[in-house]
């Protein structure tokens, strides 16, 4: 009948800009602006163990 | 019984009664054990007396013996070997403690970015203190050389899709670039503060790294940093120690101020 097809997409960041800037002690910081094509999840405290290839 | 037990542990007078009785008995009773001698050599002398007439015979006497006298010595052995293991356990090194004091480097790079009168240089240079000591850390906790290390630092205060980021740390090309982002999306869909990746290799066909530490403060994005590390570490070892080091900097991303100042910076 009504079957949605909305699609969990996954998140994607991608480079926008790039520049490359130097600090007080000549240390060199690459700087990119970065665009989602969502917005981020929160987080809570705690880790996971990826190992290999992921899905 | 539970009550005869509280009224002879749980008073002095029972106590003292207890170790009264104890302490006569027990001499008493150690003098008298020679008269178990007898019974207890009756097994030992009937397998000395037994004639082990035919071959079954004889290798039966012979498994009987040999239990009997490697017995103690099986004992003795296992008792020295683990005394010797725990004595390695204990000999092992205590765990890392980083020497870094994140707490005032965080405190300090607040105060330098809240101050009008400090330079955009000097701020920028705290904020590298401040990471410079994390990637100390990691080289540290797990021995690996700083030349094979690489930190992306993601900040979100752009808006809803968009983050600024830091790079630093061993060379990249544009193509690890985009791995390096694949990897932190991955990161942030964990929606964990401190998620961990091996084996990378085997995902990234072409990556220069075979592990990968992620932090981000816990809550709604403020700050995260990808830690790219080119050869594998031992992580089950250090996971608690790791825990530790970055639990500050979980924390990190809530400072307004800090991260203001980047996007202003940038």
């Amino acid at each position: 009948m009504f079957v949605s097809n909305k699609k969990t997409t996954k998140l994607q960041l991608r480079v926008a800009s790039q520049s490359t800037i130097r600090t007080a002690s000549g240390r060199e910081l690459v700087v990119a602006e970065i665009k989602t094509n969502k917005p981020i999840p929160p987080a809570s405290h705690g880790t996971v163990r990826l190992r290999g290839k992921l899905q | 019984m539970r009550k005869f037990g509280q009224a002879v542990f749980g008073t002095v007078a029972g106590q003292i009664i207890f170790w009264v009785v104890v302490g006569v008995m027990l001499p008493a009773v150690l003098e008298e054990l020679f008269a178990l001698n007898d019974m207890l050599s009756k097994p030992i002398r009937r397998l000395a007396e037994w004639k082990a007439d035919n071959t079954l015979e004889g290798r039966l006497k012979f498994i009987i013996l040999f239990i009997v006298y490697a017995s103690p010595v099986a004992l003795i052995a296992g008792f020295l070997a683990s005394r010797r293991k725990s004595g390695e356990n204990a000999a092992v090194m205590p765990p890392y403690r980083s020497r870094s004091n994140y707490e005032r480097l965080i405190a300090d790079v607040k105060e330098t970015v809240s101050s009008r009168d400090a330079t955009s240089e000097l701020k920028a240079e705290k904020i590298n203190l401040l990471f410079d000591a994390l990637i100390e850390d990691v080289c540290h906790l797990f021995q690996v050389q700083r030349s094979g290390v690489r930190a992306v630092l993601v900040i979100n205060n752009r808006g809803r899709h968009k983050l600024t980021s830091w790079r630093w740390g061993r060379a990249c090309t544009p193509d690890q670039d985009r791995m390096d982002y694949k990897a932190i999306d991955k990161f942030l869909e964990t929606e964990l503060t401190y998620p961990t990746w091996e084996q990378v290799k085997s995902h990234f066909d072409h990556t220069d790294s075979d592990t990968l530490l992620f932090i981000r403060n816990s809550g709604k994005l403020g700050l995260g940093c990808l830690i790219a590390i080119e050869n594998s570490i031992d992580l089950e070892a250090h996971l608690q120690e790791w825990e530790h080091i970055v639990r500050p900097f979980t924390m990190l991303g809530h400072m307004d101020k800090l991260v203001r100042f980047v996007v202003n910076y940038t």
